[in-house]
């Protein structure tokens, strides 16, 4: 029953939003306020509606109705009510559902709060969602029905992927997709602004810009996430392989991360109006590529999901928003034209181009090297495996001179810097540089395209750190007390220092990076009890191995004891689980992280003998960038938090006063 | 009115952001275990190891995967560079066996050279396309003639001086509000 | 039973959407004389958020005196432009009503104790 009620919730919201994209559209154009106003009013109950239907969803998991084929692809009787959170994005169907209701609720808080700020462009940015997400409406009613029923009811169902079974899968798929929906958001309002014919006015950057910083924020934290679980769970000792899974996902991540600096642009100067829309756009088709290569299921690949009947439909859906943008883009380039041209070359301004620039030849790279085993299979029927090497040595270097932009960019002012003035500004973290890398090559490092790394970085933090001071010590020279200071300094330029923080969060990334991609020591060692092994500082004994059957798996523990010099460390224990049911065996590796190094353990094989063939890793600095995640949402909502300006409001003589006008 | 620090003393700076500088440094090298823990023979087997893909794991190295295909695979890895062969030599190996997709990292030459060139010509179109970019936006007639709703505002001297005299006192007073 | 929980849920997105077509007094049309006021809003917190962003860049040393000074005559003239053109605006607005209040007055004072005209006299006048 509640099943059923959800099922016909489903239909019910598309047909009601189908209604929102087309009378917001026609009702803004032909000028009809109640039009508008009945679609809005619309809008509102679609989150009701798919949180029915998502309410059914759960009823059916908690209750075992194994009618429902989602509930018997993805769960079974053994599956504790808690995992139920996890099972319901675990599949396609259920996936799609999650994305649906997260974007119905956050279009409708993006509507309500700009409908009173930008009266004219809000109805059309209400189309574009409403029409974004009558597209997913009609892929889950038709296509992808989480509440089908299946023609028999099987005993017991499948179970859920064990894979998914850990804390990172409990909040990782949710942020990504989170963040990879949250895209359509600023695209809406830019495409929006673009119709109603007001995108020169420059009324919807702020807007923009929030919407365009928080679902930035999601993919940042989604990504990292995802970069941890992968290090945890999957037990390679890796967390980044360049696969097409976590390359969808980053490249929507490097176009907003463009698009939330050049949008500043806009803001102060007018300028890069036409860029902002293009750019956007491209982060929408980039996400909407990202949803749609991330279906679950069994492991996707471009391949696949090329295959798919619904992969056309998709790939039809991105060719769609992205042509139509253009042709909106087209259509309103006259009213797109800079305020202000560019003082210099060498200005904050610039240096956000050539930042943005970077960043889309980063994007465009990681697409074609993703893409490009499509294109050999058909042009020579050869498949050719691009793979991480590729990645890691071009997409390496353009990082590396991003981070450098990242550092010296800050350092310029807006609109014009004198040579001069920059030089003896940049000249600090420059040195700071070259010392860092004296001493890092004298200590022993000696690759040198790490030494240059780690140089690299120091600029970024030496620059942040050294206009940190600065600043402290100008408002200090003015009475304030340095920890005064330093604080008035933070809350006065929030959006400048939010901004540094992040950038600190990313140096912190580039750290962990560089320290666990250039320094890592491994070795696989064939243990039997009681055997010891080394390595780097790290001795491990080899206590025993200890197995345990559950009604879905088996669970082999491998025990250590782990010494450190002459100091020990305790015991550690690695685990590797069975499950006879979807052949399919998961890891959980013992970590010993500190700030400096991680020690990494797992098992290879398990001898019958009681021995064991361990791998063992040593990797620096793993730390820091998990460390970054925190830095990144406090950075983020500092530059995000409102700020009181000098308003036009305080300073207008009042009207009864003011000198009669001759 | 604001207060300006001297850029004299910049040798001050020097030092703390050179004490900053060491701080990471130590950091860094600390973590950096150069120790020569694994011999270079096993360390060429890794590196090999990295470059191969796994046949029936999707997207795996063998050194990654720990499916038996890979454990043996690597095995056979081990075994050749024991015997001596050359890196280019083990991947020939590989590539006769299993295709040239076994191999992670496209080769360089071929067809699918077009792999690594796109993305060197597509960073240099990049530059160019910046610098003729920044070159048009700097010129003079680049922003819009268009009439703002400044632009028909006319201001006298002693006017525009009242006004800046309201603006900088209410910015004043703001100050003190924070 | 179906049927009528479908009828149900059926009838909250129907009952929100007529709504505004059954009370069209609930819907007006976007006021358009704010956008010239929202402009000016925007470039004065552009003027005002340059002069700040100028100030903290001199005070710790990365814009010379020179770069300051031209900057800060640049910013401050613009946002007395903002600040000239919004009193204008009001002034014009004012001064609008003003004349729309003293037509009103006029017709109403012509009709003032004497008795109610004929539409048609009224019309004719």
């Amino acid at each position: 029953m509640i099943v059923d009620a959800g099922y016909v919730a489903l239909a019910i919201a598309l047909l009601t939003i189908g209604y929102v994209a087309v009378a917001s559209f026609v009702g803004a154009w032909q000028r009809i306020p109640a039009m508008v106003l009945s679609a809005r009013y619309g809008l509102m109950t679609v989150p009701v509606l798919l949180l029915v239907a998502t309410i059914a969803l759960v009823y059916a998991f908690v209750n075992h109705d194994f009618s429902v084929a989602y509930v018997a692809d993805n769960s079974n009787l053994a599956m504790p009510a808690s995992y139920t959170w996890v099972a319901f994005y675990a599949g396609n169907q259920g996936s799609l559902l999650f994305i649906a209701l997260v974007f119905s609720i956050l279009t409708v808080a993006a509507v309500l709060g700009m409908g009173r700020k930008l009266p004219y462009t809000t109805p059309y940015a209400t189309s574009v969602m409403a029409g974004v997400l009558t597209f997913f409406m009609f892929v889950i009613v038709f296509l992808a029905n989480p509440l089908d029923r299946l023609d028999s009811m099987p005993f017991d169902g499948q179970g859920i992927n064990p894979l998914l079974i850990h804390f990172g899968m409990f909040i990782h798929p949710p942020v990504q997709m989170m963040g990879l929906i949250s895209v359509a958001i600023p695209f809406s309002i830019a495409i929006g602004a673009l119709l109603a014919g007001r995108g020169g006015r420059d009324e919807w950057v702020d807007q923009g810009r929030l919407w365009g910083m928080l679902s930035w924020l999601l993919l940042t934290i989604g990504l990292l996430l995802g970069s941890w679980w992968a290090y945890t769970i999957l037990g390679w000792g890796g967390y980044w392989a360049w696969d097409p899974v976590e390359n969808s996902a980053l490249m929507p991540w490097l176009a907003m991360t463009a698009f939330v600096h050049s949008i500043m642009v806009q803001k102060r100067r007018g300028m890069f109006r036409m860029w902002n829309i293009v750019i956007v756009a491209i982060a929408f088709t980039l996400a909407e590529m990202g949803m749609f290569i991330n279906r679950g299921g069994p492991v996707p690949s471009v391949h696949s999901f090329a295959q798919s009947t619904m992969g056309w439909l998709f790939l039809f859906f991105m060719g769609f928003t992205l042509v139509a943008s253009l042709a909106a883009f087209a259509w309103r380039m006259n009213t797109l034209r800079s305020r202000e041209k560019l003082d210099s070359w060498l200005s904050r301004e610039s240096a956000f181009l050539a930042q943005n620039v970077l960043f889309l030849a980063v994007a465009f790279i990681t697409l074609w090297g993703t893409i490009y085993p499509v294109f050999s299979r058909a042009a020579q029927d050869v498949t050719i495996t691009v793979g991480q090497p590729f990645f890691d040595r071009i997409n390496g270097p353009l990082l590396l001179v991003i981070v450098f932009l990242m550092g010296v960019g800050p350092l310029l002012p807006w609109r014009k810097a004198s040579a001069r003035n920059v030089l003896s500004v940049v000249k600090v973290p420059l040195i700071g540089a070259a010392v860092t890398a004296d001493v890092v090559a004298a200590a022993g490092v000696r690759q040198p395209v790490a030494v240059v790394a780690v140089a690299v970085c120091a600029i970024a933090i030496i620059g942040i750190v050294h206009e940190w001071v600065r600043g402290t010590r100008s408002r200090h020279s003015k009475g304030e007390s340095y920890p005064v200071a330093f604080g008035r300094l933070l809350m006065a330029n929030r959006p400048r220092y939010g901004g540094y923080i992040v950038h600190l969060a990313i140096t912190m990334l580039a750290i962990g990076a560089i320290g666990s991609s250039f320094y890592e020591v491994q070795r696989d060692f064939n243990l039997k009890p009681g055997e010891t092994a080394s390595l780097a500082d790290y001795t491990l004994q080899y206590t025993n191995t200890t197995s345990q059957r559950f009604s879905d798996r088996e669970e082999v523990t491998a025990h250590f004891t782990v010494r450190r010099g002459d100091e020990s460390l305790g015991a550690m224990e690695t685990t590797r689980s069975f499950y006879s049911n979807f052949n399919v065996s998961a890891t959980r590796a013992a970590i010993r992280s500190t700030l400096v190094e991680d020690l990494y353990i797992v098992p290879s094989e398990f001898g019958d003998d009681g021995s064991a063939v361990i791998r063992v890793l040593v990797s620096p600095l793993v730390w820091w960038m998990w460390a970054a995640g925190p830095l990144f949402v406090f950075g983020t909502l500092l530059a995000l938090s409102p700020r009181r300006q000098p308003a036009y409001a305080a300073i207008r003589v009042p009207r009864g006063s003011r000198p009669a006008q001759a | 009115m604001v207060n300006k620090i001297t850029t004299a003393p910049q040798g001050r700076y020097l030092h703390a952001m050179a004490i900053a500088a060491m701080v990471l440094v130590a950091l860094v090298f600390a973590g950096c275990n150069t120790g020569s823990d694994v011999p270079p023979q096993e360390q060429r087997v890794q590196d090999l190891s990295k470059g191969i893909m796994c046949p029936v794991c999707p997207g795996e190295s063998i050194d990654q995967s720990q499916h038996p295909l890979s454990l043996q695979m690597r095995d056979l890895v081990r075994e050749q560079v024991g015997q001596g062969r050359t890196d280019s030599d083990i991947k020939s190996f590989f590539v006769e066996r299993y295709g040239p997709s076994v191999l992670l990292e496209p080769p360089r030459s071929g067809l699918s050279l077009l792999v690594w060139v796109v993305p060197v010509v597509a960073v240099a179109l990049a530059v160019i396309i910046v610098v003729i970019v920044v070159r048009g936006m700097t010129r003079p007639k680049y922003a819009s003639a268009t009439a703002g709703p400044t632009s028909q505002v006319r201001l006298a001297e002693d006017e525009k001086e009242r006004y800046i005299r309201r603006i900088e006192a209410a910015i004043e007073s703001n100050e003190g509000k924070k | 039973m179906l049927i009528v929980l479908a009828l149900i849920l059926a009838l909250v997105p129907v009952i929100a959407i007529l709504y505004p077509y059954l009370r069209p007094a609930s819907a007006q049309a976007p006021e358009d004389e704010s956008s010239t006021f929202s402009e000016l809003d925007r470039r004065w917190d552009a003027a005002i958020s340059g002069l700040k962003s100028a100030e903290l860049e001199y005070s710790i040393g990365s814009l010379p005196e020179q770069d300051y000074r031209a900057l800060r005559e640049q910013y401050l003239t613009e946002a007395a432009l903002v600040l000239k053109a919004m009193e204008l605006e009001e002034q014009q607005e004012t001064e609008l009503l003003a004349r729309v209040e003293r037509e009103v007055r006029s017709v109403r004072e012509r009709f003032h104790g004497a008795p109610q005209p004929r539409p048609s006299e009224a019309a004719g006048e």
